[in-house]
C-alpha cells in the first residue's frame, strides 16, 4: 500500500500587498514544519483558527506551493500547479472541503460531476463510468441520486456527494479540511463513520484537519497540534489525549466540553 | 421526477400557485410574436405581395385597405407608391438579420475577451480592460460614423460596426463573473479533481454565468435594432433601395402628419419585437436557473 506524504521544512509566507497608506506586511502561516503521513494512516491536525493548519493541508495536497521546503507523495515531488502533470497527479491526492455546497457545481447533477472526475483521468468508458458512479453513490449512502442537483440535497448529502466525487478517483491520500465543521453534530458523526468505512475499504490515508478535538480524536491514529504555524506536539491520538505534553495542547483539551459528568468532576479536581 | 418531488408540485397547483415550469400568457404572446417575426424574416420572398422596389407613382400615398384605401395595398403605399406591407416584410428581414448577426458578433467577441482576461490575468487582462475602457468612453456613434464615413459603406462592414456595439459590456461582465466563479468553491474544487481548465470554463463556468449573459443579450438586442435604425436614418446604415425598419421609420417621418401608415407600422414592429425579446429574456433567465425553479414551486 502506498500513499506516503512527506513534508520537509515547509515554510509558507503570505505577503499582503499593502494599502495606500500602509506598508507591505508578511505573515508566516507555516513555519518550518516537518511532518509525514504514513500510508493508510489518519493524521489529525488540530489548532485554533489562524494556526496554519489549513495552509499546511493545502500544501500537503499540492494545491498550494510552499514558499520553501519540499513536499512529496510516494517519493515524487508535486509538479507545477496547473500543469498537465499536476492534473494527472490529482488522482492520487484529493481534497474534501469545509463547505460542500460551494464545492459542487450548482448547475450540474452530482452524477455528472462524479462522471466528469473519472473522465478527466480517462477512467473507463461511458458505460463503465456510469456503473462506477452508481456504485460510488451507493457506497456513500446516496443510492440512485445521481440525477440530483446540489440544491436538492441536504448538507450531509452534499458532503457525501463530494466524498464520492473525490474517492471515485481512488486516491491514496485525502486531505479533509474541516470536512465536517459545517455540518450538524448528528450528521458529523455519520460523515466521520463514512470516512472511516471508506478508509477501511480502500486503505486511504487521511490528513484530517479540524479545530474540533472531539472529531479528531474519533478518527485519528496520530495527531499533530499546531500553533502559530509551528507543530508543537505530535503523538498517538490516545497518548495526546491522555497525556498532553505541551501547554497549548493542554489548553486546547481543556476547552473541549466534558462528555460525562464524571469526567467533568475529574477535570475540576485536576484543576483545583 | 421522484415521488417526493412531485408531491409539493401537486400541492402548489392545488393551492393555485404559479407553476414555474410553464410560461405565463404574456410570455406565450411574446414568443408567438417573435416566432412570427422570424417566420416573416425567413419567408420574406414568398410572403411579400410586391417587390419592395416596385414603384407605382400613380398610387402614391394610398391609405391602408382598412381605411378605405385600395384593397391591393393592405397597409397602403409610401411616397413613391411602393407597397408598405411588402417593404415592411423585407425591412423586418433586414433588421432581424442585422440584429441577430450583430449581437452574436458582439456577444462572442466580448465574452471571449472576458474569458481570456480572467484566465490569463496580468498583461492580457490589462490590455483587454484598456480597450474596454476606451470603447466605453468613446460615444459609439462617433466611432460608427467615423468608420462608416472613412471606409465607405457596405453591408459586411456595417454588420461588424453594429456587432461591435456593446462588446465591452460583455467583456467586462464576463471577466467579473469568471473571476467570481474562479474564486468560488466549485470551480476551484473541480480544478483540484484534475479537470482541464478549458473544460471547467466551458462546462461549469459558462453555464453558470450564461443566464446573466442572456439577459445582457436581450438588453443589447433592442439597442442594436435602435442603432441600426439610427444609422440608417442618418444615411450611414442600410442604403436605399435596400430597406430596413430604421430606414422605413426615417422615411416615414417626413409623412407622419399626412400619411402616418408609411412609418408607423415599422415603429410598431420595432416596439413589439424589442419588448418581446426583453420579456422572453427575463423569463428565460428564470428558466435557466435550477435554484430559482425549485424555489418558486
Amino acid at each position: 500500500m502506498s500513499g506516503r506524504v512527506v513534508l520537509q521544512d515547509i515554510v509558507k509566507v503570505y505577503r499582503s500587498g499593502g494599502g495606500l497608506f500602509r506598508g507591505k506586511t508578511s505573515v508566516r502561516a507555516v513555519d518550518h514544519v516537518d511532518i509525514m503521513l504514513e500510508p493508510g494512516e489518519t493524521l489529525g491536525i488540530v489548532g485554533e483558527s489562524g494556526s496554519g493548519k489549513s495552509t499546511l493541508g493545502r500544501i500537503a495536497a499540492g494545491i498550494e506551493s510552499p514558499t520553501s521546503g519540499h513536499v512529496s507523495l510516494d517519493g515524487r515531488s508535486y509538479a507545477r500547479i496547473g500543469s498537465a502533470a499536476w492534473r494527472r497527479e490529482r488522482r492520487g491526492v484529493q481534497m474534501i472541503f469545509q463547505n460542500p455546497s460551494k464545492a459542487l457545481d450548482p448547475r450540474m447533477t452530482i452524477g455528472a460531476q462524479i462522471g466528469e472526475a473519472m473522465q478527466a483521468h480517462g477512467l473507463s468508458d461511458m458505460q463503465g463510468r456510469k456503473a462506477r458512479m452508481e456504485e460510488m453513490l451507493a457506497l456513500v449512502g446516496l443510492p440512485g441520486m445521481g440525477g440530483r442537483y446540489s440544491h436538492q440535497l441536504s448538507g450531509g448529502q452534499q458532503q457525501r456527494a463530494v466524498i464520492a466525487r473525490a474517492l471515485v478517483l481512488e486516491p491514496r491520500v485525502v486531505v479533509c479540511d474541516e470536512a465536517v465543521s459545517a455540518l450538524d453534530v448528528s450528521v458529523q458523526a455519520q460523515i466521520i463513520n463514512l470516512l472511516n468505512d471508506l478508509k477501511a475499504r480502500f486503505g486511504i490515508g487521511y490528513l484530517f484537519i479540524s479545530h474540533d478535538l472531539g472529531v479528531v480524536r474519533h478518527i485519528s491514529d496520530r495527531i499533530a497540534v499546531m500553533q502559530k504555524g509551528v507543530i508543537v506536539e505530535t503523538g498517538r491520538a490516545a497518548e495526546i489525549f491522555a497525556n498532553p505534553k505541551h501547554d497549548y495542547t493542554r489548553s486546547l483539551l481543556a476547552a473541549v466540553p466534558a462528555a460525562t459528568p464524571a469526567e467533568r468532576r475529574a477535570r475540576e479536581r485536576r484543576i483545583a | 421526477m421522484s415521488i417526493e418531488q412531485s408531491l409539493p408540485v401537486r400541492k402548489a397547483r392545488r393551492l393555485g400557485m404559479k407553476d414555474a415550469g410553464r410560461p405565463r400568457f404574456v410570455i406565450l404572446l411574446c414568443m408567438v410574436w417573435l416566432m412570427l417575426v422570424l417566420l416573416v424574416a425567413a419567408g420574406a420572398d414568398h410572403l411579400a405581395p410586391f417587390s419592395y422596389t416596385e414603384q407605382s407613382l400613380l398610387n402614391r400615398l394610398k391609405p391602408p385597405a382598412f381605411l378605405s384605401g385600395d384593397p391591393k395595398y393592405l397597409l397602403g403605399t409610401d411616397g413613391l407608391g411602393r407597397d408598405v406591407l411588402s417593404r415592411l416584410i423585407y425591412a423586418t428581414r433586414m433588421s432581424v438579420v442585422i440584429a441577430i448577426l450583430g449581437s452574436m458578433i458582439g456577444a462572442t467577441f466580448g465574452t471571449l475577451l472576458g474569458f481570456l482576461a480572467a484566465h490569463f490575468r496580468g498583461l492580457i487582462e490589462d490590455v483587454v480592460m484598456v480597450f474596454v475602457d476606451f470603447q466605453a468612453s468613446m460615444p459609439f456613434f462617433i466611432i460608427a460614423l467615423a468608420v462608416l464615413a472613412f471606409f465607405g459603406n457596405n453591408f459586411e462592414l456595417f454588420l461588424v460596426v453594429v456587432g461591435l456595439y456593446g462588446w465591452e459590456v460583455y467583456a467586462r461582465l464576463t471577466r467579473g463573473l469568471v473571476l467570481q466563479a474562479n474564486g468560488q468553491g466549485y470551480a476551484f474544487a473541480i480544478r483540484t479533481l484534475g479537470v482541464h481548465p478549458a473544460r471547467i470554463y466551458m462546462r461549469h463556468i459558462l453555464p453558470n454565468i450564461l443566464s446573466v449573459l442572456i439577459v445582457q443579450l436581450t438588453l443589447n438586442f433592442p439597442e442594436l435594432i435602435l442603432i441600426e435604425t439610427s444609422l440608417s436614418f442618418l444615411g450611414l446604415g442600410i442604403q436605399p433601395p435596400q430597406t430596413s425598419l430604421g430606414l422605413m421609420l426615417g422615411e416615414g417621418r417626413n409623412y407622419l402628419a399626412t400619411a402616418w401608415w408609411t412609418g408607423v407600422p415599422a415603429g410598431i414592429v420595432i416596439f413589439l419585437t424589442t419588448l418581446s425579446i426583453s420579456l422572453v429574456g427575463d423569463w428565460l433567465r428564470d428558466k435557466l436557473d435550477p435554484t430559482l425553479k425549485s424555489a418558486e414551486i
